[in-house]
């Protein structure tokens, strides 16, 4: 009961936090400069052509007035459209956006295990060679761009060895696309039995998340470590081994004293990534959110850029409120 | 003397093998570019069943790092360099590893100083009891939370049952305490160690805690090693008193003979510090400082009013006087002098 | 003359996110003469603490004065007032926490006095002076606070505090985090600079052996009241409040023949100051209790003259046979113990 009024109050807290990321972004975003119409009509536009095309988009109106009837369609479920691709810019990113959710899901999946992995195990043994290993990978993966990992991959299991299909999108184009669903092609194509595209999105996913969850892998593997130290350092922890406790019992509870440092480490990667895998969605051609919110960018194509904020945004207010939810489950003291 | 009723179950039992028996235990801390640090100099200690013994000593004396050492739980890169130490006879080494043959909580269990923050936040008490019974007993999950809730019970918790569902964030000091005691002895363990268990709570508190341990292990044949920096405890709670000053046994005494006439300097200081008169005190504590960059060979010597050349070129040995008592000093006070 | 008055002094503190308040003090009054040393004694919870700190003006009281040399003062605002600043100082339990680590003690030692507007000649042979006092040499002095003991740190901590001159010094638990024999040293100082000095203390302390030592009247606190207060020899030896009386009685004096007595032996624990219910705060745990102690707090009534107690069976704890004293006993034990032994040269 009091988890579900704490559910409503932070739903509640959502209205004002969104109105206000909106509120900065559309502004920040009015500051860049560069002319919508201009770029819709070409070089060869006359004066007159461009100044029609503005008050037709509304842009001769104060900022402000702009931002209120943005506000007013988003109310309605009206994203605005793109010019660039001349469809709806919610249609885009219901496309786009679970491309780059899945992709970056899965990633954040391995990067877990590998991080998680490595932690506990060099944080269990100080001295052993697991923990030299996990530091040189930590330092590695914290110096290495995720692109230039993403081109290497490509050049070696693409390229050389020939065990990676083309870095072009999510799944072969030869195949006929499944069924949206979910968003998701490998739920979709499993939902409606398309097995070759399963298959073949698997493949097309490899070298992607193999590259967002190595680079990501660092920062889990640095917190969990280091979490760990401190928890298995901890005085209840010492009076744990001292009370003669297994090993596999003392590694447990120390865990779960770790954990909520590891999600909230996680967390902040996973909203973070969503934007940041960008780069890695260019070299693998992948069609994410990313890549449309930075080509409306370049563009001045201010409607998938607002949109694209306004899908993380939630996104990200929902991972929040999961953590929260997690720290709630893990920590009795916050339970008051 | 009214206070002598223990005397003869203490020579009785001096026939029985001891229970904790370490011998010559020293460890050391490596120092950059220096002698090593000896922060336990070679200590002895034998307790026997039933027997209650304190050790007293103030901060860097060593108190906590001997308990660490037998618990096998050295903080800070210590070493053990020498030194054996034997539960009922059998030799051991490293307490917390599984192979030992003497297991921590079951044979050899300890009472923390800091219960609220040595328990651990996120399991419930009742889990914590019921791990450690399991674990040592081999009970069924029923059969181990039914001993627990005995195990409450037995160390005055009102409401046991509802209590093994509290959180430890939800008990007060002398609450998380006992239940510390409760998960100390639930397994039977021959030693009990209590590390400084009572210096946290408040008075009246810990006249309970520590009358309730006191009852627990006459109830149950366990020895005790009480371990503290208030002297006053072990006036009366002990049967033997052990001095330990900068890592090295300096008296050990039976409770009674020690408090009518401690021996070392280092033990009246100790009194001194309780007693009323400034004047008698400044006299034990008025020291004259040793000469720039001496170092004496008795580690007392430089607060020490009985100070004597010998004491600073020539380093006393823990000697026997007889009737169990002894004494690391060249010019101890004894009875008449 | 009275230095310190403490009246009616309540302080309630809120919790967050929740309606209920911690009732740290309800109603505390006590006064402080001149030169004298007033000990504030209580368990955790007692409040004492909180006392010491609405004196110093470092928190603001719910209701209540506190009148300081005939001068109301308005809380926060006139402790920093030109006439009163300096005149009241602090000492706090942990010494290593109020001295800054990166310099020496000295420099702290005179901090104080920069506030004060003194100049640097006259800074130096105060300095001077209360090193003299406090028998620390000045090369102790000039070294960082890691480099020295706790013992001599809250010596020099002492020293930081009467380097004003001030008229009273509240001393928070100073001694609590010390080994048996640092807390006995600075027992002994406190005493040699009140006789030069004569200067007030506000001792608080849960530590009864040491209060022993240095106090002239005490107050005993429980949950936020005061239970007794009166002349120390008195609550000492003839305490009529039952908490006083258990309290006494936990008190573990090394030697064996001094057992704590049976009598009033307080059980269970110390509630907790959120909502307290109304009445006597003891009544779950005396042994004495009654139905109108539940009702009302009890009214102070006085055994003797200038012993105040908040107990309506305090006549049922009056001694028929006068009871030896633990304390006198030991001090006689002790005296005996330390006499033997003693080199020639002091005895």
């Amino acid at each position: 009961m009091q988890i579900l009024r704490y559910i409503l109050k932070r739903l509640l807290f959502v209205i004002p936090q969104m109105l206000g990321i909106l509120f900065i972004s559309f502004f920040l975003i009015k500051l860049i400069p560069g002319d919508p119409a201009v770029l819709m009509l070409g070089p060869n536009a006359t004066a007159d052509a461009v100044a029609k095309l503005r008050a037709e988009m509304g842009l001769d109106l104060p900022v402000f007035q702009q931002f209120m009837i943005y506000l007013g369609n988003v109310l309605q479920g009206d994203l605005g459209m793109s010019w660039q691709s001349a469809r709806p810019v919610l249609s885009d990113l219901m496309t786009r956006f679970p491309a780059t959710l899945e992709l970056v899901t899965l990633s954040l999946l391995l990067a877990v295990v590998i991080g998680l992995g490595l932690g506990i195990a060099s944080a269990m043994r100080p001295r052993g060679a697991v923990r030299k290993a996990a530091n040189y990978y930590g330092l590695l993966s914290g110096a290495i761009p995720d692109f230039w990992l993403a081109l290497v991959f490509i050049f070696v299991f693409y390229t050389l060895l020939g065990w990676a299909p083309a870095p072009l999108g999510r799944y072969s184009i030869m195949l006929i696309p499944p069924q949206t669903i979910t968003g998701s092609v490998l739920v979709d194509s499993l939902i409606t039995g398309r097995f070759d595209v399963f298959m073949s999105a698997l493949s097309h996913l490899a070298l992607p998340v193999l590259t967002l969850g190595l680079v990501n892998a660092g920062p889990i593997l640095k917190a969990t470590q280091s979490s760990m130290d401190r928890a298995l350092g901890s005085d209840f922890i010492a009076y744990a081994r001292m009370n003669g406790l297994p090993r596999r019992m003392i590694r447990r509870q120390a865990l779960r004293a770790a954990l909520p440092n590891i999600i909230t480490i996680i967390s902040v990667l996973y909203s973070f990534t969503i934007g940041a895998a960008v780069l890695v969605e260019i070299v693998f051609g992948w069609g994410g959110a990313g890549q449309y919110a930075v080509a409306g960018v370049l563009n001045s194509d201010l409607n998938p850029v607002l949109g694209f904020v306004i899908f993380s945004a939630v996104l990200s207010l929902i991972v929040y409120l999961i953590v929260d939810l997690l720290y709630f489950a893990l920590d009795p003291r916050t339970r008051g | 003397m009214t206070y002598q009723d223990k005397t003869d179950t203490t020579e009785a039992q001096a026939v029985a093998a001891p229970v904790l028996e370490l011998e010559g235990i020293t460890v050391a801390y490596p120092r950059y570019g220096e002698s090593d640090h000896v922060a336990l100099d070679a200590v002895d200690l034998k307790i026997r069943r039933g027997e209650i013994v304190g050790l007293v000593g103030e901060t860097g004396a060593g108190k906590t790092l001997l308990t660490r050492t037998v618990m096998g739980a050295i903080p800070g890169g210590g070493e053990h360099t020498s030194g054996a130490m034997r539960y009922n006879g059998t030799p051991f080494t490293d307490l917390p590893d599984d192979k030992s043959p003497v297991r921590p909580a079951k044979d050899i269990a300890l009472i923390v100083s800091n219960p609220r923050r040595e328990l651990n936040p996120v399991l419930t008490v009742g889990q914590q009891i019921v791990n450690v019974i399991r674990h040592h007993l081999g009970l069924s999950e029923k059969e181990a939370r039914a001993r627990a809730v005995d195990m409450l019970r037995a160390v005055a918790i009102p409401d046991p049952e509802s209590r093994m569902d509290a959180w430890p964030h939800e008990l007060s000091g002398g609450m998380a305490q006992r239940v510390v005691i409760a998960i100390a002895l639930s397994c039977d363990p021959g030693l009990v160690i209590s590390d400084d268990a009572t210096s946290a709570l408040d008075v009246t508190v810990q006249l309970q805690v520590l009358n309730l341990m006191k009852e627990m292990v006459a109830g149950s044949e366990t020895a005790a090693l009480i371990i503290t920096r208030d002297i006053a405890i072990t006036a009366h709670y002990c049967d033997r008193v052990v001095i330990l000053y900068k890592g090295e046994v300096v008296e050990e005494a039976p409770r009674d003979a020690f408090f009518d006439r401690p021996h070392h300097p280092y033990s009246i200081n100790l009194l001194a510090a309780f007693a009323h008169s400034p004047a008698l005190r400044e006299a034990w504590w008025d020291v004259p400082p040793l000469a720039d960059g001496t170092r004496p060979a008795c580690r007392f010597a430089d607060r020490c009013a009985r100070r004597q050349p010998r004491c600073v070129s020539e380093a006393p040995a823990l000697r026997d006087c007889g009737a169990g008592r002894r004494v690391r000093c060249h010019y101890p006070v004894e009875a008449g002098t | 003359m009275t230095l310190l008055s403490v009246q009616d002094l309540v302080k309630h503190f809120p919790v967050s996110g929740s309606s209920k308040l911690v009732k740290a003090l309800n109603g505390v009054t006590f006064e402080i003469e001149r030169g004298e040393t007033f000990s504030l004694v209580g368990e955790s919870g007692s409040g004492k603490t909180t006392v010491g700190r609405a004196v110093v003006g470092l928190i603001e009281a719910t209701s209540g004065a506190i009148v300081f040399d005939g001068k109301p003062m308005s809380w926060k605002r006139n402790i920093r007032s030109p006439e009163l600043r300096g005149r009241i100082q602090f000492v706090f339990q942990e010494p290593g926490e109020s001295f800054n680590p990166r310099e020496p003690v000295a420099a702290a030692m005179i901090e104080p006095l920069k506030y004060l507007g003194m100049n640097r000649s006259d800074r130096d042979r105060r300095l001077a002076e209360v090193l003299e006092l406090i028998r620390m040499p000045m090369a102790t002095a000039m070294k960082l606070p890691d480099d020295l003991s706790p013992g001599m740190l809250q010596r020099a901590a002492v020293g930081r505090a009467i380097i004003t001159r001030p008229d009273l010094v509240v001393l928070d638990e100073p001694t609590s985090a010390l080994d048996p024999t640092a807390r006995a040293e600075i027992v002994d100082l406190l005493i040699s600079v009140q006789k030069k000095m004569e200067t007030a203390y506000l001792f608080i302390s849960h530590d009864l052996s040491t209060v022993r030592f240095l106090t002239d009247r005490i107050c005993v606190m429980y949950l936020g009241s005061v239970m007794e207060t009166g002349p120390a020899e008195k609550v000492f030896l003839d305490p009529r409040h039952p908490y006083s009386v258990g309290l006494m009685a936990s008190v573990l004096l090394p030697h064996p023949s001094l057992k704590t007595p049976e009598r009033m032996k307080l059980e269970g624990e110390i509630p907790s100051p959120l909502d307290l219910p109304p009445g006597c705060p003891l009544a779950s745990r005396c042994p004495l209790v009654e139905p109108a102690c539940r009702e009302r707090m009890p009214l102070p009534e006085y055994p003797q003259p200038k012993h105040l107690v908040h107990c309506i069976n305090h006549h049922k704890l009056e001694r028929a046979d006068v009871v030896s004293d633990r304390f006198e006993t030991f001090h006689t034990l002790s005296d005996r113990i330390l006499r033997q032994g003693l080199p020639e040269r002091v005895a």
